[in-house]
């Protein structure tokens, strides 16, 4: 029984009174077994882990006192003091536990099942092998229990057992994704790439979710020769592997308290894109310790991965002011400041940032950024110019530095930044927006064609350029080529259906070059997208009024769309709009009195321009004609 | 929060202060299938190689202080054998200004090679019949490398036949012109080769065949003291953070524009596309297209393929060729790297060191530029798991004619069995010989304790090359704060051999990348290149050694040299070196 209280003998750091403590419970055979469980170094923990630690060895040791203790109770000790240990990664003690709780209560499988997994961690395959097959000859057919196991034959190369292995599993366990991933690599490693491919689709399959299994589809397709495939998958790959659910293992891992923990767990979180579940960790952490300058400074990036910038901004500041000297909170928050416009609180953060730092590019591209929207293009150039000397392959830093050089009428300076990058960069989507920088100085130069020529290439490079197809289909139809602005709308319009602004040009383009129905139709579909767009359901009401052609004129349609419109706002616009439709309809009195109570209205505002341009279709509406388009002075609300 | 002192720092603290501190070296339990005793014999001390290095470790857990420092084998006076160049740390934030080691100037230091086969007053107890002495030259080379040193690689830059270096630090790097003298002049500023970016391997080639080295350097991340940070562990104790805590930063490529001064073309050739924390490099042709490529291993991102283009530009080819990820699609913490043809199939393959609960990772090369991962079926992957490794080379150390792999390791993050019993530096882990089963599996080879491989220190840099010049490949390790080792192989020699210098045409210098195939009646070819780089922040010698095993027969060698020109040479006569100059050869087509 004294070798029984030894087992919570500690070396040198002992600190919690763990010496042997006289008598044990009177319980069975096997005690004389149990080992020392060596004590962790307390002194540099948290203070939260500290204490649920030395709680949990405190309450052990007096269940070793305590003669009415019951074996059971000694192993609940063990077994929680030892999972404690292990949710702290701090295997030799926790194995030290687990050992002991299993030589107090050999029949329970969860002691040998962590004891493997520890050992399994610590690269001891073969005390790993022992221990799991002791675990599964304890609980037969236990999921996790299988496939550490056939994970470690395949991992030591003994294949036939681990595919037996991963077979048994299937067969009481037909949705394992990690069976089917073990086999496919097994069948991989004999030259079976049909059967791997079979393999790693149905695991993929079963965990959508586990990117990287494209990773080995493309491998396979590689070796099969069908490079377009592997090329397929190699694009797709992901951060996430297939896994399987160890319900004793997230018990360990519930079990850790302190911001360490909840970080940690935070942090793989986030490193697999499970932002929520990262989200509740750092809030934990932050809750833990509120203090804790990394712990705020975790949960305010996120924040700002996550779109949250004023709860980002409350935590990044706390950051800052717990740890004023780390540059990264700061310049984080400084950027996040700059980003929501709030330029006055942002440059003084991004400046410290630089005098701590002088050498943080970021924090320099910033400013130069803030600086130059606030029109301090020359401060600006002169920190864009730092970043270039810096690092003259810098091409970012060049195109904002030639942008810059622009705005500041320096547009010879400017075209050098561009062309050296144009002459350096290897990356398609740099070149791409060199020539679209390129090109935007040659249409404000009046050189279209040349521009129109820059943005071909830039598209060429980057076909998702969107500011590139934006420009070029603009200029075409400047141009009076409307076929091929209409084209490159449509590139737009497929690329993002809720652009409404491309649909309006779009659709003008279309009306230009008297594709009225089609360009009806672009109109159509863009309300089918976003019904409650305003700018797209008054420019089809007009069209519906007035097109010039007239087999897409359409008076009740119209007439519907303006009565929304108007009554979701009345304003002299959509009045007049509505004046329109009513005459489409045919009812010309109606339109003709509304014309007149606008027009009046005009007058009375002292928009007399405005006016005039209402009396225009009022005397077609007396005289029973319908609308034409005119655009008038300017908008009238 | 950074000032504060825990027991955990003041545990780390227990190293600094004391100038020319030795840690002493620990014994751990030894694993393994092929008992083989005595291979490598330590004759550091005998040697005359006293170096220490210093990590400037104050207890603040920089994250710099764990990662160098590497070393440089390179005839340095052409006398034949191969010197010593060795990098050194500095204080680091508020650490001690003390800078003197032993009376010394605590800088990298450059060790002569005296050896010399009829000094038998040099014999070395532990290796007899070795007669190997350094003597420290730094101060009379005039070296002034004094800055926070990562790691070194040689060449001749500048096509004068005496090979020169290029350091890499945390912060501006150097170059050093060797002044044919003895003596190194500092030209990096002429040259335009700083880079401020933390830099940790670099090598020469010429990736342009224009006849002149180029330069190669990796970039880590974008880590200074005033964006330190401390990464507690899961209990909140503090500890190191890893590579994912800073910005990686782009990698770097200098061309030799062949008057002393090189072009950054990091940006036209490519390399800018992509930003990782690289740590080792290594050239080869790959895709067996006779252009040299480089792989560059990433710290916890995906590795680079850098297939050369031909053009002056460089495609990522990892990913398709699968060598960006081990076997499940996962990136791992790349440190050394190693291109070798350890199956003799006439190709190169790969071999990557990890971290600790990771396996090292070797690629087999199909012969086309697309690689397998033959980790698991050469038996590589489950005794790396439980190591940190770093340096590392394919080396026959047994010159049975197959290639064998030696890692070195240490942990970067504190191991808590061993700060638990107050070690002072709680990061020592042993380092690992693997013995080739005729290429198709590996056996780490169980030393004796009390062997050289027996220690457990914390080990980083390794430079490779037949230091006695008796046919075998001797290896140098750095330890992270800790002595240099110098491991004598007392076991190749009693094999046959032959050695090859590979020399350029115009410039008399080892045309590093030359590609010789040694053929063999009755065996298959042999085929090695001719490197320095490679490792981990080191830089090896550039000869080529065939291990021959029993025989003596041998045919012609095959040379494709780094110009693309292809030559056989007729060879007679083993267990010796031979120089085999560029166009001296019969040329082929």
């Amino acid at each position: 029984m004294k070798l029984l209280l030894a087992a919570l003998v500690v070396p040198a750091l002992a600190s919690i009174g763990s010496a042997p403590l006289g008598a044990a419970p009177g319980t069975g055979a096997g005690l004389e077994a149990l080992e020392p469980v060596p004590e962790a170094r307390f002194e540099v923990m948290e203070p939260a882990v500290r204490e649920q630690l030395r709680k949990a060895r405190a309450e052990l040791e007096a269940l070793q006192r305590n003669q009415a203790a019951s074996e059971a109770d000694l192993v609940r000790g063990f077994g929680l003091l030892g999972r404690l240990y292990h949710a702290y990664d701090l295997f030799t003690p926790a194995g030290a536990c687990y050992r002991n709780a299993a030589r107090l209560d050999p029949r329970d499988f969860r002691w040998p099942y962590y004891l493997g997994v520890l050992h399994r961690l610590d690269g001891r395959d073969g005390e790993a092998l022992a221990a799991f097959t002791t675990a599964s000859k304890l609980r037969p057919n236990h999921l996790p229990i299988m496939l550490h196991l056939a994970g470690l034959h395949l991992g030591n190369g003994r294949n036939q057992e681990a595919a037996r292995l991963y077979e048994q599993v299937l067969a009481s366990h037909p949705g394992s994704a990690a069976a089917h991933l073990g086999l496919g690599r097994i069948s991989s490693v004999s030259g079976d790439h049909a059967a791997a491919i079979s393999r790693f689709e149905k695991a993929l399959e079963l965990q959508p979710e586990a990117g990287r299994t494209h990773y080995l589809l493309g491998q396979e397709y590689r070796r099969l020769g069908d490079l377009e495939l592997a090329s397929e998958h190699l694009a797709q790959i992901g951060s996430v592997g297939v896994g399987f659910f160890e319900p004793l293992l997230l018990e360990v891992q519930r079990l850790a308290v302190g911001a360490g923990a909840a970080l940690g767990r935070g942090g793989d979180a986030q490193m697999l894109g499970l932002y929520d579940i990262a989200l509740r960790e750092y809030r934990r952490a932050v809750a833990e310790v509120p203090a804790n300058a990394a712990a705020r400074f975790a949960l305010g990036s996120l924040l700002v991965a996550v779109g949250s910038l004023d709860e980002a901004i409350e935590h990044l500041r706390e950051a800052v002011r717990l740890d004023p000297d780390h540059p990264q909170p700061r310049f984080l928050l400084g950027h996040v400041l700059f980003q929501q416009g709030r330029f006055a609180e942002a440059e003084p953060e991004l400046e410290r940032v630089l005098e701590s730092d002088p050498g943080h590019r970021e924090a320099r591209m910033s400013l130069a950024a803030l600086l130059a929207s606030t029109q301090r293009f020359e401060e600006s150039i002169s920190l864009y110019r730092a970043v270039v000397e810096a690092d003259p392959g810098d091409h970012d830093g060049r195109l904002n530095l030639g942008k810059a050089l622009v705005m500041m009428a320096n547009t010879e300076e400017g075209l050098a930044e561009f062309d050296a990058v144009l002459a350096e960069a290897t990356d398609h989507a740099t070149l791409a927006l060199a020539h679209y920088n390129r090109a935007v100085v040659e249409a404000w130069q009046g050189a279209r064609e040349s521009a129109v020529s820059s943005l071909d290439t830039a598209l060429e490079l980057d076909s998702e350029l969107m500011d590139a197809r934006v420009l070029v289909a603009r200029l075409l139809a400047v141009l009076g080529r409307l076929e091929a602005a209409a084209r490159q709308y449509d590139e737009i319009l497929a690329r993002d259906p809720a652009n409404w602004s491309a649909r309006l040009a779009g659709s003008g383009v279309l009306a230009a070059a008297g594709r009225m129905a089609e360009a009806r139709a672009r109109l159509e579909e863009g309300l089918a997208v976003d019904p409650e767009s305003r700018p797209l359901a008054l420019t089809l009401a007009r069209m519906l009024a007035c097109g010039a052609d007239a087999r897409v004129r359409d008076g009740a349609a119209a007439l519907a769309l303006a009565e929304k419109l108007f009554a979701a706002e009345r304003s002299l616009e959509n009045a007049e709009t509505l004046g329109m439709a009513l005459a489409q309809a045919g009812r010309f009195d109606q339109a003709a009195q509304l014309q007149e109570e606008l027009a009046a209205e005009s007058r009375r505002r002292g928009r007399a321009a405005w006016a005039e341009h209402l009396d225009r279709n009022l005397e077609r509406y007396r005289r029973g004609q319908t609308c034409r388009i005119d655009p008038g002075p300017a908008p009238a609300r | 929060m950074r000032k504060r002192l825990s027991a955990n720092v003041s545990i780390l603290i227990a190293s600094l202060g004391l100038a020319g501190f030795q840690l002493e070296s620990r014994t751990a339990p030894t694993t393994g299938t092929t008992g083989t005793g005595g291979i490598f014999a330590d004759v550091t001390r005998e040697a005359g190689l006293d170096f220490v290095h210093f990590n400037g470790m104050t207890g603040e857990l920089y994250f710099a202080e764990m990662n160098g420092a590497g070393v440089a084998l390179f005839d340095l006076d052409n006398d034949g054998d191969l010197d010593v160049y060795l990098v050194q740390g500095t204080p680091l934030g508020s650490g001690v200004g003390h800078v003197s080691d032993r009376g010394r100037p605590r800088t990298d230091r450059l060790y002569r090679n005296d050896l010399d086969p009829h000094r038998k007053d040099l014999e070395s107890e532990a290796a007899p019949g070795v007669v190997l002495s350094f003597t420290d030259v730094t101060e009379a080379s005039g070296l002034s490398a004094e800055r926070y040193g990562m790691g070194v690689t040689a060449g001749d830059f500048d096509n004068d036949g005496w090979t020169d270096l290029y350091v890499t630090n945390l912060g501006a790097n150097q170059l050093l012109r060797n002044d044919r003298d003895g003596s190194f002049t500092d030209v990096t500023a002429k040259a335009g080769v700083a880079d401020e970016a933390w830099s940790i391997s670099a090598i020469f080639v010429d990736f342009d065949r224009d006849g002149w080295l180029d330069l190669y350097v990796t970039s880590y991340v974008d880590f200074n003291l005033a964006n330190h940070r401390v990464c507690p562990a899961a209990s909140g104790s503090p500890d190191y953070c890893g590579p994912l805590a800073f910005a990686a930063v782009s990698d770097r490529l200098y061309r030799n524009l062949g008057d002393g001064t090189f072009k950054d073309v990091s940006a036209s050739s490519g390399l800018r596309a992509v930003s990782a924390a690289g740590m080792g490099v290594v050239s080869g042709d790959f895709d067996g297209d006779g252009w040299p490529d480089f792989y560059v291993a990433n710290d916890q991102t995906e590795n680079h393929l850098w297939l050369n283009q031909g053009d002056g530009t460089f495609r990522n080819g990892a990913l398709l060729s699968a060598t960006a990820f081990n076997e499940s699609g996962a990136p791992e913490a790349s440190m050394g790297v190693a291109a070798g043809d350890y199956d003799n199939d006439g190709d190169e393959d790969l071999f990557l060191t990890h971290l600790r609960r990771e396996t090292n990772t070797l690629y087999r090369n199909d012969g086309s530029g697309l690689f397998v991962d033959a980790t698991r079926s050469s038996g590589l992957g489950p005794p790396s798991w439980r190591y940190t490794s770093f340096g590392t080379a394919w080396l026959d150390f047994d010159n049975d004619g197959w290639l064998d792999l030696l890692t070195v390791s240490g942990s970067v993050r504190i191991l808590e069995d061993l700060a638990r019993l107050d070690d002072p530096h709680p990061l020592h882990q042993r380092n690992q010989l693997f013995r080739s089963v005729r290429g198709e599996r590996f056996d780490e080879v169980d030393f004796p304790a009390g062997s050289a491989f027996d220690r457990s220190e914390v080990s980083r840099g390794a430079a490779f090359g037949d230091l006695d010049n008796d046919g075998d490949t001797d290896v140098l390790i750095t330890n992270n704060g800790g002595p240099v080792r110098l491991l004598l192989n007392t076991l190749g020699q009693d094999r046959h051999w032959l050695g090859l210098r590979l020399v350029g045409r115009d410039a008399a210098r080892d045309m590093l990348g030359a590609w010789a195939c040694l053929s063999r009646p009755g065996a298959e070819a042999l085929c090695r290149r001719a490197r320095a780089g490679g490792s981990y922040a080191s830089s090896s010698d550039p000869r080529v050694l065939f291990g021959l095993d029993g025989s003596v027969a041998v045919g012609r060698v095959r040379v494709e040299w780094p110009s693309g020109r292809a030559e056989t040479f007729a060879v007679e006569g083993v267990d010796r070196y031979l120089t085999l100059r560029e166009g001296a050869g019969t040329a082929l087509p």
